[in-house]
C-alpha cells in the first residue's frame, strides 16, 4: 500500500543521520511510542511516526503523500458524515458522537490485538507447556521481569533505574507502530513497571512489594481456586483490566472531544460550520507541511511543537 | 464485569431482606414476579389469618384489573405521546440527559440475540445504533424495568396506602383497604419484579451487598446502609452483586442495565439505592445513577425534589445525596458527634491578572495519621494529565486508580470563595474515629503555580477553628468544627 513511502522514509532517515541529529531515529521512535495519545495527538504530533499516521488517515489515493486537496476533501467529507440527522448543522453531540464512534472502532481493533498477544504471553509463562500456569511459573516470569530492569541488582525499581534499550529495534522500512488509544502500561519500561506495581504510592517498587503484588495477582486470577491459572482465567483477568482501561480512556477522550468542539465553534452557536472546521484544518495541515509545497510527505522537516505535555521519562 | 459468578448469599436466603421480620409469611400471588409480605401487630392468629386472606383477595382483584389497565396503557404509550406513561418516559429521558431511556427495544433485541448465540455483539455497531435510537423521536417505548415500577404505583393507589403522584387511575371502582387493616397492619411489602414498596410502622432496614468478596466466608458481605422511617416511599435498589441484574454471554457476566448512551451494559458500575415518592421516579433515577459517574450522578440527584440516593462504587466508596443521612437512625448517624453540625471548610481561590487564565486544578482531601487519604472532598479538573500536577495528591492517591478520577472529578471553577460542609464520614461511608487527621488543599494552575496548604487537626468532642493562608494560588483557608453540647 505504501511502497513509495518506505523508500521515502529510509531516505528521510539517512538525511537525518547525515545532518547530525542528536537523537538517533530509534530513540526518537522509542520516545514517540512511549507516549500515549489520541487522534488529536496524531494531527498535532511531531515525530515521524505521528506524521506517518497523519498522512495515512487522510490519504485518499494511497500514495503515501498528502496533498492539500486530499486533506481538504477528506475533512469536508468527514464533516458531512457528522451531520447525522441531516439538518445541515453539526452540533456538539454530533461532533462528539462521530469522534466516539471512531474511537470505539480503534479500541475494538486494539483489543483484538491485545487479546491475541495474551495467548502468546500465556504460552511463554507456561514453560512446561501443560496449559496450567502454576505459581512457580508465574513467579519465575515475574522474577525475570524484575531483574531485567534491575540490572544493577539494587532490589528496587525507582527513578534511578536506567531506561532499558528497546527490545526490538524499529526497522526503518517497517510501518511505525500505531499510537495506542488504550495505552496499557507495560512492565518492560521503568515508568510502566512503577505504574503497575507501586501500590503504596511511594514512587518505587521494592522486591518485597513486587513479590507480594504478584502473589495477590496470582490468587485473584485463579478464579476457581484450584491453585493454577488456566488460559481462560488468564484471558478473563486481562480482559477485565483492558476493559477497565478502555472505560477510563473513553471517558477522558470524550470529555476532550467536547472541549475541542468548544474551541472549534468560534462563534459559539452550537453549529460547526465548514469554515470553522476549515480554519482548524488549515492549522493542522500547515503544521506538517513545513516546506510549504502544498503536500505533506516524508521529505518535510519534522515540526518542533510547543508541547504542553511533559516528555514521558522514567524520572518524575 | 466479568467475574466468576458469586452470588450474594443473602438473596438465596430469600424473604425479609428489605423489610423487618414478619410474623406472617410471604405469599406469592398468581402473577409472575409479584410477591406480597405482610405483618400485623397484636392481633390473635384467627384475625391475622382472616385479614391476610382478605388482603390477598383484595390484591388479586386489583391485579386482574391492573392487567387490563396495564395492557391498554402500554399499547397506548407505544403509539401515543399523550399517554401518561409516554410522557413520564420522555420527561425522564430528557431530565437524565439520555442516561435513562424507555426506548431501547432494538438494543435489548441485540442483547437477547447475544444471550442465545453466546457471543458479544460488535461494540462500535451498538454505539451507532444507540445514537440512532436517541435521535429518532419516532422510536417507540419498549418493555423494561420501568413497567414494573408503573404497575406498582397503580397498585399502591388502589390499596390506599400512599400517594403515588400519578394521574387518576382508569378504573370503574377503587377497592380500598378495609379500615381494619390499616390499624392492624404493621408492615407490608409489595414487590413487583425488582421494584418494591414498603409500608411499616417500624423502621425499615435497607441493605446492600458489599462489593468486596469475603474469601473466608465465601460470600459477599452485607453493608447495612439505612434504616428508613416508616414510609410508603418507593424504593429502587440496583445491587451489582445481585444475580438478577446480570446476564451471561459466553464466559462473561454482564449487567442487564444497558447504558442508553452507548448500547453496552453498564461496566464496573456502582450499586444504587434510591427512594422517591413513587416507583417510576425511583427506578428512573436509580438506572441513571448506575450509568453516570458517581459524583456527577449525585450532584444531579441533589437537584431533584423528593429524591434521596446512595451510590456505592465497586471499591465500596459511598456517595450520598445531602438528604440521605436523615434516614439513618439517630444513634448511628455521626459516630461520636452528638449532633449533625458538620465540619465546615472555607477556602478562597484568588483572582489572577494574567492574559490567558485557566481555572486551576484542585484537590481537597483529608488524610489520617499515616498520611493515607481517607476522604476525598473535592477533585476539580477532568484531565488526568493535569491532575498529575497536583503532586502530593497524585502521589498519594491519583496514580493508584484512574477509575477514581472519573468517578469523583468535576469541572474546574473560577476564582471565588467556597464553602464546604463535611459530615465526618470517610469515602466508604463510615464515621471517622476520634484522633489526628490532616486536611489538604492542593492547587495547580496552567502557566501558574502549584500550591499546597495542609492543616493538621484532631477530631474529638472539642470544638476548634483554624485558619491558614496560601501565597499565590490560594487565599484564606479555614476549618471549623463544632460537635455540639
Amino acid at each position: 500500500m505504501k511502497n513509495n513511502f518506505y523508500l521515502g522514509a529510509s531516505s528521510a532517515l539517512v538525511l537525518m543521520a547525515l545532518s547530525g541529529c542528536n537523537t538517533a531515529p530509534q530513540q526518537k521512535i522509542a520516545e514517540a511510542n512511549a507516549k500515549p495519545t489520541s487522534s488529536f495527538q496524531r494531527d498535532h504530533g511531531d515525530g515521524f511516526a505521528d506524521r506517518y499516521w497523519f498522512i495515512d488517515e487522510y490519504d485518499q489515493n494511497g500514495d503515501g503523500e498528502l496533498s492539500r486537496k486530499e486533506f481538504d476533501d477528506a475533512r469536508a467529507s468527514r464533516l458531512t458524515g457528522m451531520d447525522l440527522n441531516k439538518d445541515q448543522r453539526i452540533d456538539e453531540n454530533e461532533y462528539v458522537e462521530e469522534y466516539a464512534l471512531r474511537l470505539e472502532k480503534q479500541l475494538s481493533e486494539e483489543r483484538k490485538g491485545q487479546i491475541s498477544q495474551t495467548a502468546i504471553r500465556f504460552d511463554s509463562v507456561d514453560t512446561d507447556k501443560n496449559k496450567k500456569m502454576t505459581w512457580a511459573e508465574y513467579e519465575a516470569s515475574g522474577s525475570r521481569a524484575f531483574t531485567h530492569l534491575d540490572k544493577a541488582g539494587r532490589g528496587v525499581i525507582d527513578t534511578n533505574t536506567p531506561v532499558p534499550e528497546m527490545r526490538t529495534a524499529q526497522n526503518e522500512n517497517e510501518k511505525p507502530r500505531p499510537r495506542s488509544a488504550l495505552s496499557m502500561p507495560s512492565s518492560h519500561s521503568v515508568s510502566g513497571f512503577i505504574a503497575i506495581y507501586d501500590k503504596n504510592g511511594d514512587g518505587q517498587v521494592t522486591r518485597a512489594e513486587f513479590d507480594q503484588d504478584r502473589k495477590n495477582s496470582f490468587n485473584a486470577t485463579d478464579a476457581n481456586k484450584d491453585s493454577w491459572i488456566s488460559a481462560e482465567e488468564y484471558l478473563l483477568e486481562f480482559e477485565n483490566r483492558l476493559d477497565r482501561q478502555a472505560k477510563n480512556v473513553r471517558a477522558g477522550q470524550i470529555k476532550q472531544a467536547h472541549v475541542r468542539f468548544g474551541a472549534l465553534d468560534k462563534d459559539k452557536n452550537d453549529d460547526l460550520t465548514l469554515q470553522e472546521f476549515g480554519v482548524s484544518g488549515e492549522r493542522i495541515f500547515s503544521g506538517w507541511d513545513l516546506d510549504k509545497d502544498g503536500t505533506v510527505t516524508a521529505k518535510d522537516p519534522l515540526p518542533k511543537r510547543e508541547h504542553k505535555q511533559e516528555k514521558a521519562t522514567a524520572a518524575k | 464485569m466479568k467475574k466468576v459468578l458469586q452470588v450474594c448469599t443473602l438473596l438465596m436466603s430469600g424473604a425479609g431482606w428489605w423489610c423487618p421480620a414478619v410474623s406472617a409469611g410471604e405469599f406469592e400471588l398468581p402473577l409472575e414476579n409479584v410477591s406480597l409480605m405482610v405483618s400485623f401487630q397484636a392481633i390473635n392468629p384467627a384475625q391475622e389469618k382472616q385479614l391476610t386472606v382478605q388482603l390477598q383477595q383484595q390484591l388479586q382483584i386489583g391485579i386482574e384489573k391492573l392487567n387490563a389497565i396495564a395492557a391498554a396503557e402500554f399499547s397506548a404509550a407505544k403509539k401515543s405521546p399523550d399517554s401518561d406513561l409516554h410522557q413520564r418516559c420522555m420527561q425522564w429521558e430528557y431530565q437524565s440527559q439520555s442516561a435513562f431511556s424507555c426506548r431501547l427495544g432494538d438494543l435489548e433485541a441485540q442483547w437477547q440475540q447475544a444471550r442465545i448465540s453466546n457471543e458479544l455483539p460488535d461494540r462500535a455497531q451498538l454505539r451507532q445504533l444507540a445514537g440512532q435510537l436517541r435521535r429518532d423521536d419516532r422510536v417507540a417505548l419498549a418493555p423494561g424495568i420501568y413497567w414494573h415500577a408503573w404497575i406498582l404505583d397503580q397498585f399502591i393507589i388502589q390499596l390506599g396506602l400512599g400517594e403515588s403522584g400519578l394521574d387518576e387511575l382508569k378504573v370503574a371502582e377503587k377497592p380500598r383497604v378495609n379500615e381494619q387493616y390499616q390499624n392492624a397492619l404493621k408492615s407490608l411489602r409489595l414487590r413487583i419484579g425488582s421494584q418494591q414498596r414498603c409500608w411499616s410502622k417500624d423502621a425499615i432496614a435497607v441493605d446492600l451487598c458489599k462489593p468486596v468478596f469475603n474469601e473466608t466466608n465465601n460470600t459477599f458481605e452485607k453493608i447495612s446502609v439505612a434504616q428508613f422511617a416508616a414510609t410508603a416511599s418507593a424504593l429502587s435498589i440496583i445491587d451489582q452483586q445481585d444475580v438478577s441484574f446480570t446476564q451471561k454471554i459466553g464466559p462473561y457476566r454482564l449487567s442487564t442495565i444497558i447504558n442508553p448512551r452507548d448500547g453496552w451494559p453498564a461496566e464496573f458500575a456502582p450499586s444504587v439505592i434510591v427512594t422517591a415518592a413513587d416507583s417510576f421516579t425511583a427506578t428512573a433515577v436509580a438506572q441513571t445513577l448506575v450509568v453516570k459517574p458517581p459524583v456527577k450522578g449525585i450532584a444531579w440527584a441533589n437537584s431533584l425534589a423528593g429524591v434521596a440516593a446512595l451510590v456505592v462504587d465497586e471499591h465500596g466508596r459511598v456517595f450520598a445525596t445531602s438528604n440521605w443521612y436523615q434516614y439513618i437512625e439517630k444513634n448511628k448517624a455521626y459516630g461520636f458527634w452528638k449532633n449533625k453540625i458538620p465540619f465546615v471548610i472555607d477556602y478562597e481561590i484568588p483572582n489572577q491578572s494574567v492574559a490567558e487564565y485557566r481555572k486551576p486544578y484542585l484537590a481537597l482531601w483529608i488524610s489520617d495519621s499515616t498520611a493515607k487519604p481517607v476522604k476525598h472532598l473535592r477533585l476539580l479538573g477532568d484531565n488526568s494529565r493535569w491532575l498529575r500536577e497536583l503532586k502530593l495528591w497524585w502521589r498519594r492517591q491519583g496514580r493508584l486508580d484512574d477509575g477514581l478520577v472519573d468517578a469523583i472529578s468535576g469541572a474546574t471553577e473560577k476564582p471565588a470563595s467556597y464553602h464546604l460542609e463535611w459530615d465526618g464520614r470517610d469515602d466508604f461511608g463510615n464515621p471517622l474515629a476520634q484522633g489526628s487527621y490532616e486536611f489538604h488543599i492542593e492547587v495547580a494552575r496552567e502557566h501558574g503555580d502549584h500550591e499546597l496548604v495542609s492543616i493538621p487537626f484532631t477530631l474529638s468532642d472539642q470544638r476548634f477553628q483554624v485558619q491558614a493562608k496560601g501565597k499565590t494560588e490560594l487565599g484564606k483557608v479555614s476549618l471549623s468544627f463544632n460537635p455540639g453540647p
